[in-house]
């Protein structure tokens, strides 16, 4: 889950990183009057999960009153790159003599965290010259060696003024990322003043989902870029992603779900609705997950349904229960298919051919009917 | 390389035994043949689980028991602890079947076994098959065929689909490896592919999907070795950018773990991808009858 940076900013200043003075606003009331609070020129950031936010106009510099409350106004209403813009950041701006790039992140290949430094703070990483960064591979079971700090010091300040602030702001970053269970600690740019302050200008932080049960005090967040049903499906334990294509996609394991989207790419079909059911044989979650793509179905999202099944926990035949038990309408069942494999499959592709279901037990086939079948 | 513990017989040991799915693995285990000679759950010590003594902690248990692997069904939020006790515990292997590890649960967990040499497979993996041998994890039974291919793949699903659409088409199995569909595992594809290289399989047929860059790393070590006989599957080619597709680990992000640089990466090495698969299947039945 990723953080606003005013919420990441938030828990900067409870791991004792300094950001610069600052008020976050969800709508205009009281923006005016608090105006006065702070000094001029300000930044003015849309508040929002989505990247390219400031190519998208959500980061302005406002010099006077009327220039902040219109950057405000017109940034509280915008979306940026389809995503919402949950509120304004206010803040006064740095006059810096070095613009640093910081980030603790965790390397999938050697499966620890890495320390990132770049001495060209200020662009999107992506584009930062190689030789402009450096990178340190650190143990998780370890604290982070003082050599490594001396050598970013080195690298980011080359003799300049700053060094303690910046160990202590590496350090800070460190404490954060182990405390909070995050995936991204990110300062871009991390200000550092003529007389050696480092203030984060920004500030990016990725929480991992599969902690937040640690964190109780991180409201619920994570539904936050999820749509309605998306979320309801967390709630139920099923994993739903709702996708641009009309076709919906009931499978178990996260795995097969994809083949079977990718399957009906290449036959011209788009998946709609992904549902992985996980590994389960209760009929009764069954029933709970079709209902989902049922609901997709009634209100136009997707045109017709693909049930995508291997049995191995889960039974071909409490799937075939489930699907006779839930599936009565008729126009719903015309534009389904059933695609099943595995355990106990003839005795369920019978129980469902008598019922008229399409049954198939070849991928493929299951795949080019269901673009075929849409309604 | 630590993870050569997987590839040998064991006398398992099951953490979480008397939960639902402990349980019933343990039985479906037994009955493939898996030596399992223990079970574990705290405060629980003292019963049996389908004839398998339970202890109430992983060091008595290994003492008992002369247990050398084991496989964990605990709760995400108990792994790290169920994992230490493990390797302190001395045992040479662990396969890691919990879902929703908190990521520094895993980096913690993976360092302090690579420290100590232990091998793990998972977290949220199906487990692994030493075909008509013995079975750790969660892999139906019945799907298997023995012969000589080896199996690596990141997603369970998958591996059941192909292996049963193989054990059909008569193409029998040596090895097979669920790695897990977390970011972070034990095992990468990687050292899968290395270490069931080194038992000189008939081929490899190797299980991916998006996110990371695993099977690019694959692919450099495969195009270094010159190995033969390798085939992929690629799972997520439709899948959209920043949408995290069911397993933790299968997101494209930052314009980095897509398909199709997977298959790129894979092709440029010499191996041999199925765009679905059927056509994968197709390709190995027909290498197998050249």
């Amino acid at each position: 889950m990723n953080l606003l940076e005013h919420e990441a900013k938030n828990l900067f200043r409870r791991y004792g990183i300094s950001t610069p003075r600052g008020l976050f606003y969800q709508s205009m009331d009281g923006i005016a009057s608090s105006l006065t609070n702070l000094e001029f020129p300000l930044m003015v950031k849309a508040q929002t999960t989505a990247g390219g936010r400031g190519k998208a106009g959500g980061i302005r510099t406002a010099l006077h009153s009327k220039e902040a409350l219109d950057d405000c106004e017109r940034m509280l209403s915008m979306r940026i790159a389809g995503r919402k813009v949950y509120g304004v950041l206010l803040e006064e701006m740095i006059d810096a003599s070095r613009e640093i790039y910081l980030a603790i992140t965790i390397d999938q290949r050697s499966r620890s965290p890495l320390l990132l430094a770049g001495c060209a703070g200020g662009m999107d990483v992506e584009n930062m010259p190689a030789h402009t960064m450096q990178r340190w591979s650190l143990d998780p079971l370890e604290p982070i060696p003082e050599e490594f700090l001396d050598q970013a010091a080195h690298f980011l300040l080359r003799g300049g003024r700053g060094t303690a602030e910046l160990r202590s702001t590496i350090g800070a970053m460190w404490r954060l990322f182990r405390g909070m269970d995050c995936e991204l600690v990110e300062i871009n740019p991390l200000m550092v003043t003529d007389s050696g302050k480092a203030i984060a200008a920004d500030a990016k932080v990725a929480l991992d989902d599969d902690s937040l049960f640690r964190h109780p005090e991180i409201p619920d967040m994570p539904g936050r870029d999820m749509t309605e049903l998306e979320r309801m499906a967390k709630e139920k334990g099923f994993n739903l992603v709702e996708l641009p294509g009309d076709i919906g996609v009931l499978a178990n394991g996260a795995g097969l779900t994809m083949a079977a989207l990718d399957t009906l790419q290449r036959y011209g079909g788009k998946g709609g609705t992904f549902l992985d059911l996980g590994g389960t044989d209760d009929p009764d979650r069954i029933s709970e997950a079709l209902g989902m793509l049922s609901y997709n179905m009634a209100r136009g999202r997707i045109a017709s349904i693909l049930v995508c099944i291997f049995g191995g926990i889960t039974r071909c035949d409490t799937v075939a229960d489930a699907l006779l038990h839930t599936i009565t309408d008729r126009s719903v069942k015309a534009s389904m298919v059933v695609r099943l494999r595995g355990n106990n499959e003839e005795e369920a592709a019978q129980m469902l051919r008598l019922a008229n279901f399409n049954v198939h037990v070849d991928l493929d086939e299951a795949c080019l009917q269901a673009v075929k079948v849409r309604t | 390389m630590n993870g050569r513990a997987l590839l040998v017989k064991h006398r398992v040991l099951v953490q979480g035994i008397t939960g639902r799915q402990g349980t019933y693995h343990t039985a479906q285990m037994l009955e493939y043949g898996t030596e399992v000679v223990g079970g574990v759950t705290p405060g629980k010590g003292g019963r049996t689980v389908h004839g398998v003594p339970v202890f109430n902690d992983v060091q008595k248990a290994v003492k008992r028991t002369g247990a050398t692997a084991s496989v964990a069904f605990v709760p995400a939020a108990n792994l790290k602890q169920a994992v230490v006790e493990g390797v302190e515990a001395g045992l040479e292997a662990m396969v890691l079947i919990t879902e929703r590890t908190p990521v520094h649960d895993a980096m913690h967990m993976i360092a302090f076994a690579k420290r100590r040499g232990v091998a793990i497979l998972g977290p949220n993996c199906p487990g692994l098959c030493l075909v008509g041998d013995s079975k750790i994890g969660i892999m139906p039974n019945h799907i298997f065929r023995k012969g000589d291919l080896a199996i690596i793949s990141r997603s369970g699903t998958l591996t059941y689909e192909v292996v049963q659409a193989l054990s059909s088409a008569g193409l029998g199995q040596n090895f097979v490896l669920g790695l897990g569909g977390d970011r972070l595992l034990g095992t990468d594809m990687r050292e899968a592919v290395e270490m069931v290289l080194e038992k000189e399989p008939s081929g490899v047929v190797m299980i991916g999907e998006i996110g990371g860059q695993m099977e690019e790393e694959a692919s450099s070590l495969i195009r270094d070795l010159g190995s033969e006989n390798i085939f992929a599957y690629v799972a997520g080619v439709s899948a959209p950018p920043s949408k995290r597709m069911g397993h933790a680990g299968a997101i494209v992000s930052r314009g980095s773990g897509g398909a199709w640089e997977k298959i790129k990466a894979l092709e440029g090495s010499g191996v041999t991808v199925g765009r679905s698969l059927g056509d994968l299947v197709g390709l190995i039945s027909k290498r197998a009858i050249e």
